[in-house]
């Protein structure tokens, strides 16, 4: 069997899949080599975690400042308990596919919705490079033409904001005010703060309630001030909650039912039919396949089935 | 039990000459289904308590996230990292210095293992233009069996360690049984690289590692038996000597740092998926690769299928198709044996 393998192998009836050219690593039978440095001369230098994740991405070692914010925000990234994503990676590991599978379906479950950090990346940028351009760079200022182009379109305003934690998710203030003990923070930081602040001085206006930051604005803002891109704060924003989504789906794994719907359980499962709330049409019969063309006719000019269009 | 379709509806979806249908035949009959599913939701959920998300491993409240008991805030204020969080989220305890010290090296480790399997395939994700994190679960998806076994690799380690300690075997004998079970068995040892592989520094510098800080121990001296007794196999046969690899090596690091099977491989892979974003951002970034991989025409030269052949009209199908339908056992062998020729069929993986 193994030599069939190498004789395969040996012969390269097929090449490899691809061959790219890459700007993040090469490896060689002795090393693996990301942006130029020999990763185990790295490990045994002792740098840390955080310092390979600034190789990595930016391609640069940190100051010690720059790695102990890093070290900050991804200890406090990395679990936020039921979520979206730990919720993806929960049902996923009920169908109990390979453990990959559940981490890939929650970290991809981050989106336009679930900690945006890309998006609200590119927003700060794109009203940056319009300050520079319009020659208007006092971030007071282009906060509050942002608040007025967002109301006034009626887009979220990225980094405001979140459902469960009304008061402000208790991760914010903290980050703000360690990025500024280790002088890190910059123009995102600021601009973030002036942001809430324009926002909820109209608010106030209007006897609204206060809105607080979520850890996009005060996170994302942090990373970028570490010189972090939009995709890169995203991959360390949704990467490492997927540690703790993996721990949730092997929870799942090891302690819960597969399927989620066992009615051995105490309590009722997420997947028990009792947890179907059915609002759709009524129950109707079937209608002969040989009546289709007449019954479809009928039904597609009724219009009712708009009502239920996804 | 009268079927609600009538032959001539059956005609009219299956086409003619089919056989009346003389199965089980619930899944048409409304009536009988009905009464079966007809339960009201209370029933249903009766003496239960409602459904909650249950966690062993968190909670959040309006003002606190909270991980296996410490406020999530509180550990980044005292200065804990992403090594003692790990530590905390899948074992419920605050490593030691220097167990934090062998995570942080290996996790430097498992960033990037240039262009691997995961690599290239959130590279061929973000071609498409996807959301970054479907790049990242495409690369993660890369993991199984084969690339990156440290879950099946821990349950190899699991099992035969669980049966020294049941049989009083030395881990010099246990791991003698273990390659001669797998030799015999025709199957891959976890934990060493294959023939054609001639091995690298990487893992001897992380045994070395594991055992300077003190960290490395059954696992790390189990694996170092199976390196020994299988090389010795291979002596007597004249055979090259195997190397470990990293799954081996930081495998068996993992396992003595306390980590589970699963946990492991959640940790290596989603540690890697870091490395896969930076692969994906280095794609996106190229303008080069505007041209995603399909796009460019792929000629009859790099096809290795069946040879181009003509489409029979329709009208001939019964006299071109073959049924391939296997009555008995002996047609199913016959028929196993003929589509395992086919490329790309799946039959022969």
């Amino acid at each position: 069997m193994e030599k069939t393998k190498k004789e395969a192998i040996e012969k390269k009836e097929r090449e490899a899949i691809t061959r790219r050219k890459s700007a993040i690593s090469y490896k060689t039978r002795e090393k693996v080599v990301v942006r130029g440095y020999d990763m185990s001369e790295l490990a045994e230098a002792g740098y840390t975690f955080e310092d390979g994740i600034f190789v990595l991405l930016q391609g640069r070692i940190p100051t010690e400042n720059e790695m102990r914010m890093l070290r900050y925000e991804m200890a406090e990234f990395i679990e936020h308990s039921m979520s979206p994503s730990a919720a993806a990676g929960i049902t996923t590991m009920g169908g109990r596919p390979l453990l990959p599978a559940a981490i890939a379906a929650a970290i991809m479950c981050f989106g336009a919705a679930h900690g945006p950090g890309a998006a609200h990346g590119y927003m700060c940028d794109e009203f940056f490079e319009r300050a520079v351009k319009e020659n208007k760079k006092d971030l007071k200022e282009l906060a509050k033409t942002l608040v007025d182009e967002y109301l006034r379109e009626k887009k979220p305003i990225q980094g405001l904001g979140q459902p469960q934690h009304i008061y402000g998710d208790p991760r914010v203030y903290p980050t703000f005010r360690r990025s500024q003990m280790l002088e890190t923070a910059g123009v995102y930081n600021q601009f973030q703060l002036e942001l809430l602040n324009e926002l909820n001085r109209r608010r106030m206006k209007e006897g609204k309630t206060f809105v607080h930051p979520n850890m996009i604005g005060a996170g994302n803002s942090s990373l970028m001030d570490l010189g972090f891109s939009p995709l890169a704060s995203f991959i360390i924003g949704s990467v490492s909650r997927g540690y703790s989504c993996a721990a949730h789906a092997i929870e799942q794994l090891k302690r819960g039912h597969a399927w989620m719907a066992s009615r051995r359980e105490k309590m009722v499962q997420l997947l028990d039919l009792a947890m179907i709330k059915y609002e759709g049409p009524p129950d109707r019969d079937v209608p002969p396949i040989r009546n289709r063309d007449k019954y479809a006719q009928e039904q597609k000019e009724k219009g009712e089935w708009k009502k239920w269009n996804l | 039990m009268e079927s609600i379709r009538k032959p001539a509806e059956e005609e009219t979806i299956y086409g003619p000459g089919r056989e009346p249908y003389e199965g089980p035949m619930e899944t048409i009959e409304r009536g009988e289904a009905e009464k079966r599913v007809a339960k009201p939701v209370g029933k249903l959920v009766e003496g239960r308590e409602p459904f909650r998300w249950r966690s062993i491993v968190s909670y959040k409240t309006i003002p606190n996230i909270v991980l296996r008991g410490y406020d999530t805030t509180r550990l980044a204020e005292e200065g804990y990292g992403v090594c003692d969080i790990l530590f905390i989220l899948f074992q419920s305890r605050i490593p030691l210095s220097n167990e934090e010290r062998m995570l942080n090296y290996l996790t430097i480790l498992f960033f990037d293992d240039g262009m691997s399997l995961p690599a290239v395939s959130s590279r061929a994700s973000s071609d498409g233009r996807s959301f970054m994190t479907q790049a990242i679960g495409a690369g993660i998806l890369a993991f199984g069996h084969v690339y990156g076994p440290f879950q099946d690799y821990g349950y190899m380690m699991n099992k035969y360690l669980e049966r020294a300690e049941k049989e009083n075997k030395s881990l010099k004998e246990m791991a003698q049984i273990l390659v001669k079970e797998y030799l015999e068995g025709g199957e891959t040892i976890l934990g060493l690289y294959p023939e054609h592989v001639q091995g690298d520094p990487m893992p001897y510098r992380v045994f070395k590692k594991a055992e300077s800080l003190g960290t490395a121990g059954k696992y790390h001296d189990f694996q170092i038996e199976i390196q020994n007794a299988v090389n010795q196999v291979r002596e007597k046969e004249g055979k090259a000597k195997l190397h470990p690899d990293m799954v081996g090596a930081a495998g068996s690091a993992m396992l003595d740092l306390g980590f589970t099977p699963e946990a492991t491989w959640a940790i290596v892979i989603t540690t890697r998926a870091y490395g896969c974003g930076a692969h994906a951002m280095d794609e996106m970034e190229d303008k080069s690769t505007e041209e995603p991989y399909g796009v460019r025409l792929q000629g009859p030269e790099d096809y290795d299928g069946i040879p181009d052949r003509p489409v029979p009209p329709v009208k001939d199908r019964e006299k071109v198709a073959k049924p391939i339908v296997a009555r008995t056992v002996d047609d199913w062998h016959k028929t196993f044996k003929e589509l395992k020729k086919i490329k790309g069929s799946g039959w022969s993986i």
